[in-house]
């Protein structure tokens, strides 16, 4: 059978619920709070928003044992982009070598929380742990 | 079954979330801007701005516009309709926001017709024209100023007036925190929220 068991159901629920609120939250900072998104954020969003599908799918027909297959590598694509623009923010990489020069520099800091906590940074905190969400799904449906 | 249900539950409850939190923070903003506006009086109106109407309206509509800018064009045949519909009750004065590159020199070129008395004429001849003199959100004063010396205005000599004008209109946006255009000022009120209905119900209420 293809059933993904109780124990696992709760981790995909997990990972569906980090992806609707970082879609959410991320809607809110630009629609609501009209911080216009730069170009990075734009590619990791495109990671991010169809996560809230793959994830939903598993959840309710409760069948797909391959779901990691394809939702880990959206997941680590959006992890590689949060990654570099926290780089950028954090001016470990210059924004003149970031391919987001024209518009919104991605070095813009619209939000700083407790003096770390950037938007870029949730994004790069989300996805690292739907990484490792992931990861313990696949062993949980292996053994 | 019951797995379902947790689904759309929590489905629910954030979506839920974030409309009240789009709610709260709207309402929260409107108050901070309405606060920023106090005391701020001297800034809506100058006694050389364009004005149309009576003085003693029950209504001043102060609207900010930008000459090169779709949306105020869009916007004009609202706000006329408004004046047409409310006749006698409003007073309409118009500020310039010139956010658009160049278009610096189409706002003085409004202001000269303005103290030739063809403002209006002038205001209405820019606005239907856009697509004409604005090109990749670009003015091009040349092409504008063809339309308005049409009318018959005649260019001063002496554009030290026209500058000091343009600086006066910059002044004043900053001091009111205007960023975009069109904005509404009805009797000093900014709108809960940019729109048509927003003008239009903020008007009627003031009318009332």
């Amino acid at each position: 059978m293809n059933v993904i068991d109780k124990s696992v159901w709760k981790w995909v629920f997990l990972a569906w619920v980090i992806s609707l609120v970082s879609t959410l939250g991320s809607l809110f900072f630009s629609e609501v709070m009209l911080f216009f998104p730069c170009a990075l954020c734009w590619y990791q969003r495109i990671f991010m928003y169809p996560l809230v599908v793959l994830f939903l799918v598993p959840l309710f027909t409760g069948t797909d044992r391959r779901m990691v297959h394809y939702t880990l590598p959206m997941v680590v694509m959006g992890w590689i982009f949060a990654l570099y623009h926290n780089l950028v923010l954090y001016e470990i990489i210059p924004e003149s070598a970031a391919p987001c020069a024209q518009g919104i520099p991605c070095s813009t800091q619209y939000i700083n929380w407790f003096g770390f906590i950037t938007i870029p940074m949730l994004a790069l905190l989300a996805f690292s742990l739907m990484i490792f969400i992931l990861l313990a799904i696949q062993r949980r449906l292996r053994s | 079954m019951n797995n379902k249900i947790l689904v759309i539950a929590t489905g629910v409850v954030l979506v839920a979330a974030f409309v009240i939190g789009t709610m709260l923070y709207q309402s929260s903003q409107a108050e901070q801007r309405e606060a920023e506006l106090q005391g701020k009086s001297s800034h809506f109106i100058k006694p050389n701005s364009p004005s149309m109407g009576p003085e003693d309206a029950r209504v001043t509509l102060v609207e900010f516009l930008d000459p090169a800018c779709a949306a105020c064009a869009s916007f004009h045949p609202l706000v006329k309709d408004l004046m047409k519909k409310h006749e006698g009750d409003i007073r309409l004065v118009v500020r310039f926001a010139p956010f658009h590159t160049n278009v610096e020199h189409v706002v003085m070129m409004l202001a000269a017709a303005k103290e030739q008395g063809k403002f209006w004429e002038a205001l209405e001849v820019t606005l239907q024209n856009q697509d004409y003199w604005v090109k990749n959100h670009v003015a091009d004063p040349q092409l504008a100023w063809e339309l308005i010396g049409a009318l018959g205005v005649e260019e001063p000599g002496d554009k030290s007036a026209l500058e000091q004008f343009v600086a006066q209109e910059n002044a004043d946006l900053e001091a009111l925190g205007v960023t975009k255009v069109p904005t509404f000022f009805v009797n000093e009120k900014p709108l809960p929220k940019f729109g048509a209905q927003e003008l239009i119900g903020l008007i009627e209420s003031e009318l009332k």
